[in-house]
This record gives structure tokens, C-alpha cells and sequence, in this order.
């Protein structure tokens, strides 16, 4: 029953933390512009994290150690430092994207504006990271980021056009009237949003923290297989709530208020209250991995003491990390960029350093010397090896579409 | 020069023809006109968004606080289209027509906004359903300048 119990908050927890600042521009900016036209490349890249965090997940639990560590050791110091460098500024953006959600969710809930509440969302960020413990923290913000299945009863609620959205997603619709630079650059935006580094990052880390053994494999995979379809889900509710609304008037978002506008018409002053909480908890959950994350692949690189389970005495290296990282955060977003456009920018970035994320991972995945019995199996080098080519081919095509697009605007 | 060399001349050189070049040529009248269809989607954007919040206002569906983060992101937003307007070169005697043709809509938008947020700030349901109206009507005349510069 406990374990049963175990299984089922993990799986309500990788549902709930799986949205965040990424998912919810990405997705509802596609919406407004493509229709479900894009959902493909939601379901493409869900399938695509599932395959990478199983193993990243299985390296922690078989090894106990995580995969950045086991990068160095793997493919040397050069390689993984080319990895560090790609890997930690796409962290820190997301990490200013986070915090700047964080900010724009408490804005919509007290109309103070969003760059007074910056520097407070980073303290409490930085607090909770301090004080909290690992799993209280994975807890608390993973299921209250549940909250955001209100777009799934929103979308029920708006009683949009199902068999007009299915045959946008089934590609049987008319074409949108964008070109297809723009069909592509969100392609790739959905894509990263999907496939972040950070949450292998971060969950590879996090399987170490909560001491994951190989009888955790069963916990990782249901979490993995289960939780982020699930959240998966979520991603495509937002996307269709926006198709629903915002498409059919040529409405293009580009605030977490247009966001989140679908819900308040289809459900009223409950519905937005819930979203605007849930909205806050998926950025707040984000930020809080994000941070950790920033902390855990330079800590892990340079090989100093690690994690929120150790005495911040005895790790405070890698607390330093965090907390600097936080201050770079807070410093872009005080420049008065805005926390959206960061976010679209962050996006790109990733789907450059994809392939410095998954590449390393696919090869430890492989290693027997650290996986003995729990190497990949054929199945998962075949879906791994599919995976790095879409990955390469996302990563080349992202600065030029970038470019050719003006950041999509065109 | 070595690879790193050649690599980096390389690297310079792309950065130089993707991004510094085509910002540093004269405007042409195509840019303007871009400028005016990406202004009149903006603006169209902000206009609808507005209008919609100000619907579910009549409808009792949004938090006041909401409320005016929303009016102040679509008055922004518009008002980022007439600055950005504003700012372009105009070459020819067509482009200052395109111009003069767009930029009383977009201030137009910006006003309207305006006074849909303060109707609401006011709780006057009269204004606020009269500001409704006046958004739609916007609304149709950017699409249509939209349409009619793309």
C-alpha cells in the first residue's frame, strides 16, 4: 500500500512539474499561429524525454552516480567541458525564464508589475532551495503544478471545434497561411521546450539525492512512462485552448496573460485563480530544478561535494553555484528584457545544445563498465539513435530559422 | 592562418552577413511595408486580446488585478507598434503613404485600449460595452490594412 502510494505521488508529482515557462509559451504561441498543426512535435518530444530520462534515471539508480559526473569521467575533461559550457548557459536562461514566470504569475494575481517582484520570487527561491528538503520540495510544487489541468477541463468547458482541432493535428486541415520558416522555427521552439537539459539534469541528480538503487528502476519507469505523457497532455490542452480562442481571430500571444485567457473565459474567476496558482507552482517547481541544476553539472564537473542532501557547510561550492546563478537570473531580467522573450530565446539555445545534453548520455547509457546488465537494450539504442538525429537536425536548423524569422514574428 | 583561423574568419563572416549587414542598409519601401503588417498584426493582437478580456468582464469571468495586467500587456504591445513605426525610415513617397495609412489605426489602438482598461478601472458597464464595440471596429481595419500591405 505504501509503495502503491509512493508510485502514485510520483506519477501526480512528473505530471505536475513536467509544464513549465518553456511549455506554457511555447505551446500556447503555436496554438494562436498553427492550430493543432504542431501537436506532432508535442508528442514527438515527450517521446523523445521519456527515452533519454529512462536513462539517464537507470545510469543514477544502477551507478549512484549522475550522468554529468560519469560525462567526464566517460568522455574526458575537454569534451565535458565543452558540454558544461553549452549545458550551463542554456540552464541559466531557463533559469531567468523561470524566475521571470514566477514574477509574471504573481503580477497577474496582484497587478503589481512583474519587475518588482523579480528579486523577492529569487529570495524565496533561494530560501527554499536552502531550507527545504529534496523531496518536500519536489512534492509540494509538483503536485500544486496539477493545478494546471484546469486548461484540460477549460478546453472541455470551451467546447471547441473537435473534429476541426483533430483533423489541424492529424495534418488533414488546411494549411495555416505560415510560411514554412515559421512552421519550422516553432517546430524546433516545441521541440526544446519538450526536451530541456535540464530536467535529465535534474533527474539524473535527483535520483541520486533520493538514493535511488536498482529496485527503484520499476518507481523510474512508471514515473517516466506514465508521469510525463501524462504532463504531455497538459502541453497539448494549453496548445488547443489557444487554437480554440486565439486562432480563429488571428490572435498571436505573447504574454503569460494571453496564456491564460482561455481559462478565464471558459471557467471564470475560479478557473483563473487555479491557473494563475498553477502557473505559479510550475515555474516556481521549474526554477527551483533549474537553479539546482545550474549547481549540480558544475559541482559535478569540477568533482566538489554536491546536493541538498548534504550539510550546505560541506557543499558550499555548490551552494555558491546556486546562488550565483540565481543573482545572473535576476540581473538579465533587471535589465527589463522581457521574461517571454527570454524564454523564446532560451528555447533556441537548447535546441543548439541538444545534442551536447543527449549525446553523452546515449554513450554512458551503453557503457557496461557502469551499467553492467542495465545497459541499453536494443529497443532503447534504436529509439536513442533515432533520437540524436532529430536532436541534430533541430540544433542545426534552430539560429537559422532564428534568423529567417526575425525570432517567428515573421 | 591555421584551421581555428579559417574557422573563425568563417564564423565572423556569417555573423557579419546574417545579422550586422542587413541592419545597417538603407530602409527599402518592402521594409516599410513590413513594418506596417507586423505593426497592424501586432496591433490587431493586442486589440482582440483586450476585447476579449473586456467581454469576459461584462461576463464577471476575470479578477481585477488580472484584469489590468492584461489591459497593460495589450497597451504596451500596441504601443510597441507605433513606436516601432515611428522608427522607420521611410524612402519613398509610397512608403510615407503606407506610413500615414497605418499610424492613425495603430494610435488608434492604443487610445481604445486605453480607454477600455480605465471604463473597467471605473466599473462603468456602459463605457466599457461602448469601448467594446469601438475594439471590434479596430479590429476589422487592421485586419484589413494587414491584408491589404502582406
Amino acid at each position: 500500500m505504501k509503495r502503491a502510494l509512493a508510485v502514485t505521488l510520483g506519477i501526480l508529482t512528473a505530471i505536475g512539474g513536467f509544464v513549465d515557462i518553456g511549455d506554457l509559451v511555447a505551446n500556447s504561441e503555436t496554438g494562436a499561429r498553427f492550430g493543432m498543426r504542431l501537436a506532432w512535435v508535442v508528442v514527438v518530444g515527450v517521446i523523445g524525454i521519456c527515452v533519454y530520462a529512462e536513462m539517464s534515471g537507470r545510469v543514477a539508480a544502477v551507478s549512484g552516480r549522475p550522468v554529468f559526473d560519469l560525462v567526464r569521467e566517460r568522455l574526458g575533461p575537454k569534451v565535458a567541458l565543452a558540454n558544461l559550457a553549452g549545458s550551463y548557459l542554456v540552464t541559466l536562461l531557463t533559469l531567468a525564464a523561470e524566475i521571470g514566470g514566477v514574477a509574471l504569475a504573481i503580477e497577474l494575481a496582484t497587478s503589481v508589475h512583474y519587475l518588482l517582484w523579480v528579486p523577492i520570487a529569487a529570495f524565496v527561491i533561494w530560501v527554499v532551495l536552502w531550507r527545504m528538503r529534496f523531496e518536500t520540495m519536489e512534492r509540494v510544487f509538483g503536485l500544486a503544478g496539477l493545478a494546471l489541468v484546469v486548461f484540460v477541463v477549460a478546453l472541455i468547458a470551451l467546447d471547441p471545434p473537435w473534429r476541426e482541432l483533430g483533423s489541424q493535428a492529424l495534418g488533414q486541415a488546411s494549411a495555416s497561411g505560415e510560411g514554412w520558416a515559421s512552421y519550422g522555427f516553432f517546430a524546433v521552439s516545441l521541440f526544446a521546450a519538450a526536451m530541456t537539459p535540464y530536467e535529465v539534469f535534474f533527474f539524473s541528480s535527483g535520483g541520486v539525492e533520493e538514493e535511488w538503487t536498482r529496485k527503484d528502476l520499476i518507481t523510474e519507469r512508471t514515473n517516466v512512462f506514465i508521469g510525463f505523457p501524462l504532463g504531455g497532455i497538459l502541453s497539448l490542452a494549453i496548445m488547443a485552448c489557444a487554437a480554440t480562442v486565439f486562432a480563429p481571430l488571428g490572435v498571436q500571444v505573447d504574454s503569460i496573460g494571453q496564456t491564460t485567457l482561455p481559462v478565464a473565459l471558459a471557467l471564470g474567476k475560479l478557473g483563473l485563480a487555479v491557473v494563475i496558482l498553477g502557473v505559479f507552482a510550475a515555474t516556481f517547481g521549474a526554477a527551483l530544478e533549474t537553479g539546482l541544476s545550474a549547481g549540480y553539472t558544475i559541482a559535478q564537473y569540477f568533482g566538489w561535494r554536491w546536493g541538498k542532501s548534504v550539510a550546505p557547510r560541506s557543499a558550499a561550492r555548490f551552494h555558491t553555484v546556486v546562488l550565483v546563478s540565481l543573482l545572473l537570473g535576476v540581473a538579465l531580467l533587471l535589465t527589463t528584457v522581457d521574461p517571454v522573450t527570454v524564454t523564446e530565446v532560451s528555447l533556441v539555445f537548447s535546441a543548439v545544445a541538444l545534442p551536447l545534453t543527449y549525446l553523452p548520455i546515449l554513450v554512458v547509457a551503453n557503457d557496461r563498465d557502469y551499467l553492467g546488465d542495465q545497459v541499453n537494450g536494443r529497443l532503447a539504442n534504436i529509439f536513442g539513435v533515432g533520437y540524436l538525429a532529430v536532436i541534430l537536425l533541430a540544433a542545426v536548423a534552430a539560429i537559422p530559422l532564428m534568423v529567417i524569422t526575425g525570432m517567428g514574428t515573421s | 592562418m591555421g584551421k581555428r583561423g579559417v574557422v573563425a574568419s568563417l564564423v565572423v563572416a556569417v555573423a557579419l552577413a546574417g545579422f550586422v549587414v542587413p541592419g545597417v542598409l538603407p530602409a527599402t519601401e518592402d521594409d516599410v511595408r513590413s513594418a506596417v503588417a507586423s505593426g497592424g498584426r501586432d496591433a490587431g493582437s493586442a486589440v482582440r486580446t483586450a476585447r476579449l478580456t473586456a467581454t469576459a468582464l461584462l461576463d464577471g469571468r476575470v479578477l481585477a488585478p488580472y484584469r489590468s495586467a492584461v489591459f497593460d500587456d495589450a497597451r504596451e504591445r500596441a504601443a510597441d507598434a507605433v513606436d516601432e513605426l515611428f522608427a522607420v525610415e521611410v524612402p519613398t513617397d509610397g512608403a510615407a503613404r503606407l506610413r500615414d495609412r497605418a499610424m492613425p489605426l495603430l494610435t488608434e489602438a492604443v487610445v481604445a485600449i486605453t480607454d477600455t482598461a480605465r471604463a473597467a478601472e471605473d466599473d462603468d458597464r456602459a463605457a466599457l460595452t461602448a469601448n467594446a464595440s469601438r475594439l471590434d471596429r479596430l479590429a476589422a481595419g487592421l485586419r484589413e490594412l494587414v491584408g491589404a500591405v502582406a
